[in-house]
């Protein structure tokens, strides 16, 4: 069980660099299969702050804080990261990420645990998938869901 | 007839995002998603694709090639029967892909006005079929493409070093 997260106790420096960076990301356009300077300096500012950087993206993104096509590229980002240190906290964020009210941040959300490809989040997308109002983006979830049931049935053969 | 395949941001092109955008009128698209039909010079660049898909992975795997950090694949079919009876001007052109025989399957879309691309946009959305493959997908058909030598790797753009080790493809300097 992961401790709660207590928003008063993050660090108002970093906050403000995570801050920062989403409103000049706002400035960029995004393409898929690119990177960009908002997606390079997010990944450099994961791996300098690590554990808080996730509390940080949590409150940011969840909190919904920030711009959602902003956050929505960094959930996409934040499930390619190579680390299994912050792969449990990732992939929480990810899946919380599902039930964002913005369709964009959950598409981010929903990408973000195909690159990661771990099974564990098998229960959080099908629950996604029957909420889901948008037909293309639950066609889109369900692909995701079919992908994580494929790699759990090779796991386990 | 072939199919005409244009890369999109599939979240884009989602009818009906009312939760997004509540002020949207029904059918009626987001502004962004012409950003996804932005032309150059009047002229927006498409590949063909056969009707049962059969060269659609070689078309993929040869535009995400050109990625720096190729991932996920979003994309809008549409016949190019209907745009040629709606009048669009359509061109060969060759592509500038790493894959030559994908290459040759580019053409452009020419004199292009204001109105002919939300025409055009309109078309993607009430007749064209969008969709999106998924990175694990998209890298099966990267590495389908090199073993098969249809990839020139001298051509190919990917620069994740983690991308170029998984593809066997030397690290670039």
């Amino acid at each position: 069980m992961n401790k709660p997260v207590d928003f008063y106790e993050l660090p108002i420096e970093v906050e403000r660099k995570f801050e920062t960076l989403f409103i000049q990301g706002q400035d960029e356009s995004f393409e898929d299969g690119m990177e960009s300077q908002f997606s390079t300096n997010l990944l450099l500012l994961m791996n300098r702050y690590n554990e808080v950087a996730i509390e940080i993206l949590v409150y940011l993104i969840i909190g919904e804080r920030v711009n959602p096509v902003v956050a929505a590229e960094a959930l996409r980002w934040v499930g390619r990261i190579n680390d299994s240190s912050s792969h449990r906290r990732r992939r929480w964020l990810l899946e919380r990420a599902l039930t964002s009210p913005h369709s964009r941040v959950r598409d981010g959300a929903a990408l973000g645990l195909a690159f990661m490809d771990d099974p564990a989040a098998i229960p959080s997308l099908r629950y996604a998938v029957e909420r889901e109002d948008i037909d293309m983006l639950r066609q889109d979830m369900t692909q995701v869901l079919e992908q994580l049931e494929q790699t759990r049935s090779q796991k386990s053969s | 007839m072939p199919l005409v395949l244009r890369g999109i941001r599939f979240n884009r092109w989602y009818k009906n995002p009312v939760q997004d955008f509540p002020w949207l009128a029904p059918g009626e698209l987001p502004g962004d998603s012409l950003a996804d039909i932005a032309p150059q010079r009047c002229t927006l660049s498409v590949y063909l694709v056969e009707d049962n898909h059969s060269n659609l992975w070689r078309v993929i795997a040869a535009l995400t090639a050109n990625q720096t950090s190729p991932s996920h694949f979003g994309f809008a079919l549409i016949d190019l029967q209907m745009l040629n009876s709606m009048g669009f001007k359509i061109v060969d052109q060759p592509g500038d892909t790493a894959d030559s025989i994908v290459n040759s399957w580019h053409r452009d879309i020419v004199e292009l006005s204001a109105t002919r691309l939300l025409a055009l946009a309109q078309t993607i959305q009430s007749h064209g079929a969008t969709d999106q493959i998924l990175e694990k997908e998209v890298h099966n058909w990267i590495t389908r493409s090199i073993y098969s030598n249809f990839l020139d790797q001298q051509r190919i753009k990917i620069t994740s070093e983690r991308l170029r080790l998984k593809f066997g493809l030397p690290l670039k300097k």
